[in-house]
């Protein structure tokens, strides 16, 4: 099981007012923290035209990453493909994979803010079906000398990519939430698959996907799991405290209405736009986060053990999160639950062994 | 005159060749050349993905300016391009610069599925678009061939979002359909990143110095057809009413520098002929009346399109051309696929220490 850290958005929401140039500066601090500290890798995020300056080119920024660290892998977790040119996005990443000598991980989602493709001049509906068929033309772009592609949003004939990556090819992962169409879709296309987790945080998504996977005739083995979970570690109870109600609950406040998930009306009968406070609790405690001190965030981590992950993004930061106590919250993590983690996830292969 | 490079990797050197460029760039920095440019090409002698590589070479060094050279904005949708260098712009603290080309290649365009005989028109609207996207909030664009964002109709050019309540902050809006959307995080340098324009036609170069737009003329031209070309790039500019302080004009030339005349020449002959062989190979209708295309031979080019020889030699003719055309920027092509890193190294040291004070003065 690979572990990584993130995902990084490089957002200034109105909690947290910051300078974009410190925010990409840090991120090359939490690169080389996470490379010390036993990461396999870092993550990035991304969203287009939010209004805090969410990050919305990861393959640039990536390139930056990879001039400052050595080992780690530089993730895409998730570049939103149908809202970039495919074959644009896998010459890309061929160069980053050569600057960063074959650590590229590329982990594409489809979206969900119709602005985002509107803006980038994609007409709304239909994302999944541009998704998988864009992946393909990465796909096939990056293992193929010469390729065609003709489907019913993009259409290539006869392209070849002249600069080729390192890797043949870069780990392609479609990263999903936890619709049934992403957990299908990558099964019976035979992608790698990573997710939220099903609606309970749990990995029932998971049979989803094998099913669809066996169903068209794919190798179990070929099958690759991912999981996002968010992570609140701190060493004491006094700090989780601290985090998850100084940065974790106002990021939440602040941004969640924004990505639409939420359609509840107030009284008057308008969308709401102010999370309402008894949702709090439900927001900070549930399955999808583990919240706690280490002792107890190594006893929540055990379902996801029992998901035979091969890739764990654990997401120790969200928009506002404090420069320093994300780095403690790594630094947590990394000492005092994920030696833990591997150690069980190594213990659960011998023994199906 | 600021004095920069430009560099065209292509897949021929993507293996070691990055890693190299990045060394030399290294170089630059630590000697303060004032900037570096990569050339985007899909094929061979130049990087399909330029934006990784500007943010790479920002990475790793602290006061140079980094940037494309030729852009091809319309091979992909022109909000991801400002999207990339407008992160770029603030991973490298304001050190970007972007050059835009209409396009060099119609292999290129054929892959990617544009048209080519459109190039010039969507070109500027791409142009137009990533400055409007640069500069303003929550806008929207309507143009021919790119509406920002997709489907919003008006009368074609750029507007703000007017302030007509209920007014619904972004944040609050969720999955809303939008008229006016800002791109978002901006760039650093104010009002934009410096954009310069690369083109051959009349056209193209007049368009750009009307609309305030730097201009860049490409390493084709000769001395002579340099000062023709910049000739209407000025014209245009004081027709248009503005002044040659507003804007960057910038020339490319292939450079190599030795302490002996003839061994320089001797040693930069072979990896020029190739060059000029592919640039000749691949001439497209705007660049077919240039001398270098049919009637120049090996002593022409060097008396009046490469810069090689010793720092005196060159420098004449570089301040020939800085006195006639008022070129600001001069980039410098030292690499070329078969050149030697270090022989490269060498001559980066002899621009910065030869030529850079002289000219910077």
């Amino acid at each position: 099981m690979e572990i990584i850290v993130g995902p990084y958005g490089m957002q200034s929401p109105h909690p947290y007012r910051r300078p974009h140039v410190e925010l990409y500066d840090e991120l090359i601090v939490h690169a080389q923290r996470a490379e010390e500290l036993g990461f396999d890798g870092i993550a990035l995020t991304e969203h287009s035209f939010w209004y805090d300056g969410y990050c919305p080119s990861l393959l640039p920024t990536l390139a930056a990453v990879s001039q400052h660290t050595e080992r780690i892998k530089l993730v895409t977790g998730a570049l939103l493909l149908p809202q970039h040119d495919p074959l644009k996005v896998a010459e890309e990443a061929a160069v980053v994979d050569r600057l960063s000598g074959g650590r590229l991980v590329l982990g594409m989602g489809a979206g969900y803010r119709p602005e985002e493709f509107l803006g980038h001049g994609v007409p709304e509906g239909r994302w999944g079906a541009r998704l998988f068929e864009a992946m393909e033309v990465v796909r096939l772009a990056l293992t193929e000398g010469t390729f065609s592609f003709h489907g019913d949003f993009y259409d290539y004939d006869k392209v070849s990519l002249a600069t080729r990556p390192v890797q043949n090819p870069p780990p392609l992962w479609v990263c999903a939430g936890f619709a049934d169409w992403s957990a299908k879709g990558s099964g019976r296309r035979g992608w790698a698959y990573c997710t939220t987790g099903d609606v309970e945080g749990g990995g029932s998504i998971f049979d989803l996907y094998e099913e669809a996977a066996i169903a068209a005739g794919h190798d179990r083995a070929s099958m690759k799991r991912g999981l996002f979970r968010d992570v609140l570690v701190m060493p004491s109870e006094h700090e989780v405290t601290a985090i998850a109600e100084e940065d974790f609950w106002p990021a939440f406040n602040d941004q969640f209405l924004g990505f639409g998930f939420l359609k509840r009306m107030n009284p008057d009968g308008e969308q709401i736009t102010e999370l309402p406070i008894e949702l709090k609790d439900m927001f900070i405690h549930n399955p999808r986060n583990a919240v706690g001190t280490p002792e107890s965030v190594r006893e929540q981590m055990k379902p996801v053990i029992e998901m035979d992950l091969d890739l764990l993004i654990v997401r120790t930061i969200w928009a506002n999160f404090k420069h320093e106590r994300t780095l403690r919250t790594m630094e947590t993590f990394a000492n005092e639950v994920m030696p833990h983690l591997r150690a069980e996830s190594r213990r659960r292969q011998e023994q199906e062994r | 005159m600021r004095l920069g490079l430009l560099c065209g990797l292509g897949p021929e050197s993507a293996n070691d060749g990055y890693e190299s460029a990045l060394g030399q760039i290294d170089e630059a920095d630590r000697l303060g050349l004032d900037f570096v440019l990569f050339e985007e090409h899909h094929g061979a002698r130049g990087c399909p993905a330029v934006g990784s590589l500007v943010t790479a070479a920002a990475a790793r060094t602290s006061a140079i300016r980094v940037g494309a050279a030729n852009r091809q904005l319309t091979l992909e949708y022109p909000t991801n391009v400002a999207e990339d260098f407008a992160v770029a712009d603030i991973i490298s603290r304001g050190r970007v610069v972007l050059g835009v080309s209409p396009g060099e290649r119609k292999a290129e365009f054929d892959a990617a599925g544009v048209s080519w005989d459109d190039r010039e028109e969507s070109f500027r609207e791409a142009v137009e678009l990533v400055r409007t996207l640069w500069t303003q909030g929550a806008v929207q664009y309507v143009g021919e061939h790119y509406q920002f964002p997709l489907e919003v109709e008006g009368q074609p050019g750029w507007r703000r979002q007017p302030y007509t309540p209920p007014f619904v902050d972004q944040w609050r809006r969720g999955q809303a359909k939008p008229d006016y959307l800002p791109m978002l995080p901006r760039p650093v340098q104010w009002p934009h990143p410096p954009i310069w324009v690369t083109g051959w036609k009349r056209d193209t170069i007049e368009w750009a110095a009307t609309r305030g737009l730097g201009f860049r003329c490409s390493s084709l031209e000769t001395d002579d057809e340099v000062r023709t070309k910049i000739g209407w790039y000025s014209d245009a500019l004081e027709a248009a009413g503005r002044d040659r302080t507003e804007v960057d004009v910038a020339l490319t030339r292939e450079v190599f520098l030795a302490a002996d005349g003839d061994e320089a020449r001797e040693r930069a002959l072979p990896a020029l002929r190739d060059h000029v062989a592919a640039i000749r190979a691949e001439a497209i209708d705007e660049q077919a009346d240039l001398a270098i295309m049919s009637d120049l031979d090996e002593q022409a080019l060097l008396d009046r399109c490469f810069l090689v020889g010793t720092p005196f030699d060159v420098l004449d003719r570089i301040k020939s051309l800085q006195a006639d055309s008022g070129v600001t920027h001069l980039a410098c092509r030292v690499w070329l696929p078969g050149r030697e890193h270090f022989e490269t190294l060498e001559c980066i040291r002899l621009l910065a220490s030869q030529l850079h004070t002289r000219l910077v003065a």
